[in-house]
This record gives structure tokens, C-alpha cells and sequence, in this order.
């Protein structure tokens, strides 16, 4: 009986250690994201969503969001440099890429002349390392007239 | 034995919170405390594919319906007086939505006088809430100082309810931020389609459109989880969604191109409603605004 309530107080200290682990990391994640991605939407105004997520080497993430015709929009994808240089393609409703950031670019500038669904699709790169670090990704959105 | 055992799992174990606290002696080598903030060792090694869910934003709509020729009306909003009537966490939240919607058609309007009324409603509901504190006075006082730049205003709402959804999502209650979402999607629709009657063909193809964004406000919602509050609106949307069935899509590949370096995404479906289709939507829109507001 005493073996079972060990094992039990031990369980619920361990869920305990593993949520107030997720919580922290989440809550550095919104001040990353809030400190160092809201400023590349820098002369658009920002979407009300906020998508972010801590991530290992070898995630992915992917957005699917409908743009509207006639409006300019920006989307960034930030990470942190822990994570390397982060790759991210766009996919319009035919599941066909119409761009990536193959030079490096952590945005993406365009116009919608009609209103269509577009799917962001970003891949941490994989590492060999031993230690596996964690970082911060957000997905952001910003539009003008 | 035992004793030394369970004091040495509860040592490692503080250890981990201390180690990842600090980003670990592993931890990445950049500088800056927001930098060193968004990273540390990983206790995870499995790959995961994490699916985000978003909509356009109820600013968004009333800027392409604006677009339209379409014109504004005070008389379509809901009235300001009514907030106080709200005094459960899920009203509150879904009229938050709703006058967050009236709030963003006013401001691209350029109504600023009704903008600032209708600022200082959503403040208070949002205090109601408990997110009172993501439009502090200093934001009232901002909005107050820009009441004649239409830019600064749309910025503020915007960062005010960019705040508000993730300090509800951060605080356990995504729920309530779906209801805020849904409703305000509701309320934007309802008054994009006040004037369906006399619509030019531009507003009667803008409305259609907005069969896409539904499917983004319902992908959003029903990937919360469904507490019963959530589930009402849910449920009260749906004469919209059937109403929208009947709206036509008509395929086409999209075109890419460039006009003095920005990129250009051209073609894509085309979506049309018939004036029989667009009197449908109407009536469920006004039907499903008129409960969420009760």
C-alpha cells in the first residue's frame, strides 16, 4: 500500500515538474515572440492570432489561414537562432508551392488579388547533435491597405 | 534507503525545473534576455507536426467591405448600453467579439467618436473578463491622442486584441478566446450583410468569400476544447454554414507573379452567391447575431 502511494506521489510530482516545465517554456515563448518577431510586422498591422510553439530540430509547423483579395499582407516566421536557419515554403489550395525561403529570408511580402486559402509550411532543420535544444517558432501575420 | 532514494529524485528533479529555468549550462549562446528566454535543452526527442489554426481578423473584413462602396450605420451596431447586461464568462466573451467586430468596422469607417465609445465597452468587458489589463489606460489615453489618425487606431485595436486572445489562450481558456473569435466573425458578417439588398456585385462576391473564412473560424473553434459554452455558438452557427452550402466555387489554378518586387497571388477559386443564395445568408447571419447578443 505504502509502495503504491510512493509511486503515486512520485507520478503527480513528476506530471507537477513536466507542466510547470511546458508553462514556463510557453511563457518565454510569448515574451520571445512578443520581443523579437512582432518587429519584422514592423508598417503592417498585426492579425489578432498569435501562433507560436516551442519546437525541436526536425518539427514542423504549418498554418493554413485565407487571405483576402485586394489586401497586402506580410508573414514572418521567427525562431529562435538555436534553432538554425528555419525553412519555410508556401502552398496555395492545389497543394502546389508557389514560394519558399530558399534565400534565406525570415518573411514573405505579397499581394492577394482574389481571396484564397494559403498553407505555410515551416521545417526546423534536423540536427546529429547529441543535446537537442529547443526553441521558440511563431507564425505571424500582418496586413495594410 | 527508501528515504535517501526519494530525496535524491526530488533533488534531480528541482535540479531539471532549475536547469531549465536557466536555459541549462547546454544553452544556446546567444545574448539578450528575450533571446536567451525563447530556448533551452530539450527533455522531448520524439518530432511532432504542429498544426496552428487562425482566421482573418473581423478588421480585415471591414476593410474589403469598405472597399465595396459599402456604408456605415450606427443604428447596425450593438448598442453599447447593452454590456453591462453580460455578466457570465461566456456572454462576456462573445459579446466581447461582437463589439470588438463593431469596434473594427467603426475604426475603418473613420467613426472615431464611436470608435472610442465602443473602446472603452470592450475595457470594460474585458475587465470583466479578467484580461482587463491588455487595454490599460495608457492605451485609452493613446487612442484618445490618435482619435484622428485612422492608422494609429486600427494599430491599437488590433495589438489590444492580438493581447487579449493570447493572454486568454496563456491563462487556460482558449475556450472563451473561440467564442470571442467566433462572435466577432459573426458580428462582421451581419453587418457586411445589412446592406445584401442593394449589394453591387463587388460586396455580393466579398460576402461569398467569406465561405473560406468561416471554415478558418470553425477549423479554429472546434480545435479547442469543446466546453459547453463553446459548443452553443458552435452550434448556433450552423444556419450559416448551411446557408453557405449553397454558395458556388468555381476552380482555378493560382497565378504568381511581380509587380516592382512584392509578389503577386493572382487566380485561385472563384466564389459567387446568386441574390436568392445572399438572402439565405442574411437571414441566418441576422438569426445567429441576434441569439449571441441576447
Amino acid at each position: 500500500m505504502s509502495v503504491m502511494s510512493n509511486t503515486m506521489k512520485h507520478t503527480t510530482f513528476l506530471l507537477a515538474l513536466v507542466t510547470l516545465f511546458a508553462a514556463q517554456a510557453n511563457a518565454q515563448c510569448r515574451t520571445f515572440t512578443k520581443k523579437n518577431c512582432l518587429p519584422v510586422l514592423d508598417g503592417y498591422v498585426q492579425n489578432e492570432n498569435y501562433n507560436s510553439a516551442v519546437l525541436i530540430p526536425g518539427d514542423e509547423a504549418e498554418l493554413e489561414l485565407t487571405f483576402l483579395g485586394g489586401s497586402d499582407y506580410r508573414v514572418a516566421v521567427c525562431s529562435h537562432p538555436v534553432l538554425g536557419a528555419v525553412e519555410f515554403d508556401v502552398l496555395d489550395e492545389q497543394n502546389i508551392r508557389i514560394w519558399s525561403n530558399s534565400d534565406g529570408s525570415d518573411h514573405l511580402d505579397f499581394r492577394m488579388e482574389n481571396s484564397q486559402r494559403l498553407r505555410f509550411r515551416v521545417k526546423v532543420p534536423d540536427t546529429d547533435a547529441a543535446i537537442l535544444h529547443e526553441g521558440c517558432v511563431s507564425i505571424l501575420i500582418g496586413n495594410k491597405e | 534507503m527508501k528515504k535517501l532514494r526519494n530525496s535524491l529524485f526530488l533533488g534531480l528533479s528541482a535540479g531539471m525545473i532549475v536547469l531549465a529555468g536557466c536555459g541549462g549550462p547546454q544553452g544556446p549562446t546567444t545574448s539578450g534576455d528575450s533571446l536567451s528566454q525563447g530556448a533551452s535543452v530539450s527533455q522531448r526527442t520524439k518530432r511532432l507536426k504542429k498544426i496552428f489554426r487562425a482566421a482573418p481578423t473581423p478588421m480585415e473584413t471591414a476593410r474589403i467591405v469598405q472597399k465595396t462602396g459599402a456604408s456605415f450605420s450606427l443604428d447596425h451596431l450593438h448598442s453599447a448600453m447593452s454590456a453591462s447586461n453580460y455578466v457570465t464568462a461566456d456572454r462576456q466573451a462573445v459579446n466581447l467579439g461582437v463589439y470588438g467586430a463593431d469596434l473594427s468596422y467603426a475604426t475603418i469607417f473613420e467613426q472615431n467618436a464611436v470608435s472610442l465609445t465602443y473602446l472603452e465597452v470592450v475595457k470594460s468587458l474585458a475587465r470583466e473578463l479578467g484580461v482587463g489589463d491588455v487595454i490599460g489606460d495608457d492605451m485609452l489615453e493613446r487612442a484618445e491622442a490618435n482619435r484622428a489618425r485612422q492608422d494609429s487606431l486600427v494599430a491599437i485595436v488590433s495589438e489590444a486584441f492580438f493581447n487579449m486572445n493570447e493572454k486568454l489562450k496563456s491563462n487556460g481558456q482558449e475556450d472563451l478566446s473561440g467564442m470571442l473569435v467566433a462572435a466577432g466573425w459573426v458580428e462582421s458578417l451581419y453587418l457586411a450583410t445589412r446592406h445584401s439588398d442593394a449589394a453591387n456585385e463587388e460586396l455580393r462576391a466579398r460576402i461569398a468569400e467569406q465561405k473560406l473564412v468561416m471554415q478558418d473560424v470553425l477549423d479554429l473553434v472546434t480545435s479547442y476544447e469543446q466546453s459547453p459554452g463553446l459548443k452553443e455558438v458552435v452550434d448556433t452557427m450552423q444556419p450559416i454554414v448551411q446557408a453557405f452550402e449553397a454558395v458556388e466555387k468555381e476552380e482555378a489554378n493560382s497565378e504568381i507573379s511581380k509587380s516592382g518586387g512584392a509578389i503577386v497571388i493572382g487566380g485561385g477559386p472563384r466564389y459567387t452567391a446568386s441574390e436568392e443564395v445572399l438572402a439565405q445568408i442574411t437571414e441566418a447571419v441576422t438569426a445567429a447575431r441576434n441569439q449571441l447578443v441576447k
